[in-house]
């Protein structure tokens, strides 16, 4: 059903916002409510740029954390709540991940893949309604636009790093990186379009 | 940095796939006080669109430990910086609830306490009562085995060829209690043994055993039988040394004897000479 999943992110994010703002007033309750309805992907975040399990936990601690400590300075009217807490997760892991030697980088890089991983066992109807929502619009991506997404995205790999690994000029994949994320924001963030096409 | 150049980097800084120097760069346009073409909605924009990304990863469920580790943080957290109603709330509510869990926890270990002392004091009676138990039993026991030795001797003397058995009578009919026994005695050996029945205890008062020789009542000890009234002894062998006496007799004597008869005989039998 056309446009179904969109609005379900955005019921979803309104609760989100409301929540925020319990946590802003200094309640936990609120701040386990949002654990518990992000927790699993704030995990998922790190886990997939980190691969350690224990590194990627200490990066869920780290997130909400920070949550409590900020909530004064969400702002919906900027963004969603889940985007929110997903960019201070993304951003810990790649602070985490840059940390690291180049060396151990090189060589956990070499052990991943592009493309995401399988669905897990504990997906609900819900959360594979969403994968496949996101799946879809990157499969909509031109290849080489795709392809720096998600090394950018999944391997945690800067512009410059890719395109040496793709023997480009970084500003072609500076401008391709460009390209698919305004195409990307077209098809998962447009109102008007349930499901990419 | 001008805005039109943040823009055309905004989508990779979303990504965080800037190189250090250029996402620097970025943040410090951010934070600049300058007017903006629009930097922030493009970043929030890009922002969402990395978020969404992340619709595409499997969930993972985190481990109890680490919400626990975010309490953990967040108690600290409240302790030392946030001085907000809602942490002051839960400081106090945590306080106090500790204050009464501590209230309720003295009372309690009190309470304990009264029933661990009363507990401990029962123990030590019932320890003491089987003590006692024990040791009324070890000295039944050595009494039997005493009596069973004395029985065993005397059924041995009763074996032997020489030996007598004489009868112990009261020495007048009585209306009362009818008391009897008899005397197993071997002259040679210089040893006898006195058998009676019904001289069942009786409060205050002991039975004493004489050995009488002409004139002479020489006491030979105390009888004192079980709860039937039956009981073996041997005459001591010292008051036999001079030769076979004329006679044996029983006699009922105030708690501990003497060494002259002075309350009633209940039995008496003279030994025939042989």
């Amino acid at each position: 059903m056309p446009g179904q999943p969109r609005a379900r992110v955005e019921a979803r994010a309104e609760d989100d916002a409301v929540l925020f703002g319990r946590v802003a007033r200094g309640e936990s309750s609120a701040l386990r409510a949002l654990y518990d309805r992000h927790g699993g992907r704030t995990l998922a975040i790190a886990l997939r740029l980190l691969v350690q399990r224990s590194e990627a936990e200490e990066v869920v601690q780290e997130t909400f954390v920070e949550v409590w400590r900020r909530a004064r300075e969400y702002d919906p009217g900027r963004g969603s709540a889940a985007s929110y807490i997903a960019t201070i997760a993304r951003t810990r892991s790649l602070d985490r991940l840059r940390a690291r030697r180049s060396a151990e980088r090189t060589a956990q890089a070499a052990a991943l893949e592009e493309t995401p991983p399988p669905a897990s066992p504990l997906e609900t109807s819900e959360q594979r309604q969403d994968r496949e929502r996101v799946l879809a619009a990157l499969s909509a991506l031109p290849d080489e636009q795709r392809l720096v997404i998600e090394s950018a995205y999944y391997r945690g790999l800067s512009l410059r790093e890719i395109a040496e690994r793709i023997g480009e000029p970084l500003g072609t994949v500076k401008s391709r990186v460009r390209l698919a994320m305004a195409k990307l924001e077209g098809l998962l963030l447009s109102r008007e379009q349930g499901e990419p096409q | 940095m001008t805005c039109a150049e943040f823009k055309a980097s905004v989508h990779a800084y979303a990504l965080g796939a800037l190189d250090p120097q250029e996402r620097d760069a970025c943040a410090a346009h951010l934070a600049s006080s300058q007017a903006h073409e629009g930097c922030g909605e493009a970043l929030a924009r890009a922002e969402q669109v990395v978020a969404e990304l992340g619709w595409s990863l499997p969930v993972e469920r985190p481990s109890p430990a680490v919400w626990a580790g975010i309490e953990q943080r967040l108690g600290l957290e409240t302790a030392a910086a946030r001085g907000g109603g809602g942490g002051r709330r839960w400081r106090e509510g945590f306080a106090w609830v500790a204050v009464a869990a501590a209230v309720v926890a003295l009372i309690w270990m009190s309470r304990r306490e009264g029933e661990l002392r009363l507990d401990a004091e029962r123990a030590r009676q019932v320890v003491a009562e089987a003590e006692t138990a024990r040791q009324r039993c070890a000295h039944d026991l050595q009494q039997a085995q005493g009596q069973l030795a004395t029985q065993k001797q005397a059924l041995a003397l009763l074996m032997r060829p020489a030996t007598q058995v004489v009868q112990l009578k009261p020495p007048e009919p009585s209306a009362g209690r009818v008391y009897h026994g008899s005397a197993i005695m071997n002259s040679g050996e210089r040893r006898a043994f006195v058998l009676a029945g019904d001289l069942v205890p009786q409060s205050g008062k002991d039975y004493e055993l004489w050995v009488i020789r002409g004139q002479q009542k020489l006491p030979a000890g105390l009888l004192r039988a079980g709860p039937s009234g039956t009981i073996v002894a041997e005459v001591d062998p010292k008051l036999l040394a001079p030769g076979p006496p004329d006679a044996l007799a029983v006699t009922l004597e105030p708690e501990g004897g003497g060494n002259v008869p002075r309350g009633p005989i209940l039995l008496v039998g003279a030994i025939p000479k042989t």
